[in-house]
């Protein structure tokens, strides 16, 4: 992909972190998916900064306590993408409103 | 415009680290991780798409997004005039952060396939 924006940069970025921490099953040919154990371990890894913020920890907690209930284990690529988005809307907002406070205080 | 958005984005940068750890500043900054970055970038990117005090894109905003940002993965997301038209009336429809979030996992389903 020659001279990719930023936007793309970014969700080629989240795809490769995808690959990085799944697996295939050795005995099927079915698509990649990340364990709960290696989805957590990706959080602390790779989300450490972002999760800091208690309150973003605890969604993140409720977000693997949904996933507990699923007891398929296995987190494929459209789930993954849903909790990392259910991560990044929360502080979307937060940023959203930090914006609007900067606008109205000056 | 580029311009623009790497200042905007520096604000954010400064917003984050200044309340990070203390006695190393700036140092937070760089210590975010590619990931971090990552999905600060596509939430920055809905944010200056949006324009004025609303929290969502409108079909043309939308359209506009998906054209510049996304010239390559734009196609993966699949024909735009048939997501406006899902959207309903296009002078109320309104795409929220949660169906842009779904919009970038069309893409990056996108980039997998290649």
């Amino acid at each position: 992909m020659a001279e990719c924006t930023e936007l793309e940069w970014a969700v080629q970025v989240l795809v490769n972190n995808f690959d990085k921490y799944s697996s295939r099953c050795c005995c099927c040919k079915k698509p990649r998916r990340i364990s709960k154990k290696d989805f957590r371990k990706m959080l602390s890894c790779e989300l450490n900064h972002m999760l800091t913020d208690t309150g973003n920890r605890r969604a993140a907690d409720k977000l693997i306590c949904d996933l507990d209930e699923n007891k398929d284990g296995r987190i494929s690529f459209e789930e993954y993408w849903t909790l990392i988005g259910g991560i990044a809307s929360p502080i979307a907002q937060i940023i959203r409103q930090q914006e609007q406070s900067v606008k109205h205080t000056k | 415009m580029g311009q623009c958005n790497c200042r905007k984005k520096r604000k954010v940068h400064e917003r984050r680290c200044g309340t990070g750890r203390a006695g190393t500043p700036g140092g937070d900054c760089q210590e975010l991780t590619d990931v971090e970055r990552a999905i600060e970038t596509v939430i920055n990117q809905f944010h200056y798409a949006v324009k004025g005090q609303k929290e969502y894109l409108t079909p043309n905003e939308m359209q506009e997004l998906v054209v510049q940002k996304l010239p390559h993965l734009g196609k993966c997301v699949g024909p735009l005039e048939e997501k406006i038209e899902c959207m309903g009336d296009p002078d109320e429809a309104k795409l929220e952060f949660g169906e842009y979030w779904d919009m970038m996992g069309d893409a990056a389903k996108g980039c997998r396939r290649k």
